[in-house]
């Protein structure tokens, strides 16, 4: 990438030879706005650490003195940087980002689910009242079930095969169950 | 964030809570979840030959908004006919509420599971009609 004001080749968001920073993108994509690769597989500490790059790159206060609209981006890469890294550490919503572009599921509408799995959680719900150590192993186990699955999901698509397209339902599921888990006393 | 005052006494002395016979030729069966929240409901009606809902009941794993939103839907249905049912919004549950604008899909959960208890009701009807009486 060019420097937009001297021209100077850039290796990070502000040019190292005018200090001129790079406007932030209108619709960011938030692993590109933090340089990453889009994956599912992506430690914490990767995040963390190029949120931090980058937040020292476009921090405000470097641009003090710089004109009002570069005052400005700066302001804005920072909502963006902050947004990316809240939305990408969390694998769930990390997950909802991959798969359909938004951090979280729709209000109404989304993945339809089987009236079987909305009666299990129903039947569990009702059981927790009495038997909520065997509710929690059963929930347990299904959320067991459903991260591998995830997991089995993304890997294959980082290597290329298979889309996301199941990704929704089963992040949908993981909803209820996880719902489930934390109703249960501890 | 303020609570209406009917939105608190449906929540703290829910009306029909229960459930009906899911066997039963007469009883529509809704389950519905939330899927922003994750939270479940069923709500069931009884329904007489004339096509009016003698009884209605429910049971809400949620919020208390969802909790008020079924509590009052069944309130209204009792004794009125499936059309009126059908025609039910969850923006007039909502409304009757005052639900703030973040607990709106808590009356859509109500709101569908009416529909879901209607579908069913329906669905056993047109299978009784189907079945050949001996
Ligand atoms: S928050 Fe889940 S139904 Fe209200
Ligand atoms: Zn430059």
């Amino acid at each position: 990438m060019i420097c937009w004001k001297c021209h100077e080749r850039l290796s990070s968001l502000r040019c190292a030879s005018c200090g001129a920073l790079v406007p932030p993108p209108a619709q960011p994509e938030l692993f590109g706005a933090l340089g990453l690769d889009r994956r599912y597989h992506v430690e914490a500490e990767a995040i963390d650490g190029a949120w931090r790059r980058r937040s020292k790159d476009t921090h405000p206060d470097r641009f003090a003195s710089a004109s009002a609209v570069e005052r400005r981006m700066a302001l804005q890469w920072t909502a963006t940087l902050n947004e990316a890294r809240r939305v990408l550490r969390d694998p769930v919503t990390r997950a909802w980002y991959l798969a359909t572009g938004k951090p979280h599921p729709a209000e109404s509408g989304g993945p339809k689910l089987s009236p079987e799995f909305l009666e299990e959680i129903f039947e569990l719900r009702m059981a927790a009242e009495d038997t909520p150590g065997a509710v929690r192993d059963t929930a347990a186990q299904l959320r067991a079930r459903l991260d591998a699955d995830l997991e089995d999901l993304f890997s294959r698509w980082e290597r290329g095969e298979g889309d996301l397209s199941p990704v929704p339902e089963r992040l949908s599921r993981l909803k209820y169950v996880d719902n489930l888990l934390r109703e249960l006393p501890a | 964030m303020a609570y209406s005052d009917k939105l608190i006494e449906h929540y703290e002395n829910p009306r029909n809570m229960g459930s009906l016979d899911k066997n039963a030729e007469d009883v529509g069966t809704g389950l519905v979840g939330a899927p922003a929240c994750g939270d479940v409901m069923k709500l069931q009606l009884k329904i007489n030959d004339d096509g009016i809902i003698e009884d209605a009941k429910f049971k809400t794993f949620g919020c208390g908004s969802a909790i008020a939103s079924s509590s009052l839907v069944t309130e209204m249905v009792k004794g009125k006919s499936i059309d009126f049912a059908e025609g039910i919004k969850n923006t007039m549950i909502a409304e009757e509420l005052a639900l703030p604008p973040v607990k709106i899909h808590c009356s859509v959960l109500a709101e569908d599971a009416i529909k879901a208890a209607i579908a069913d009701y329906r669905k056993k009807q047109a299978e009784r009609a189907a079945t050949p009486s001996e």
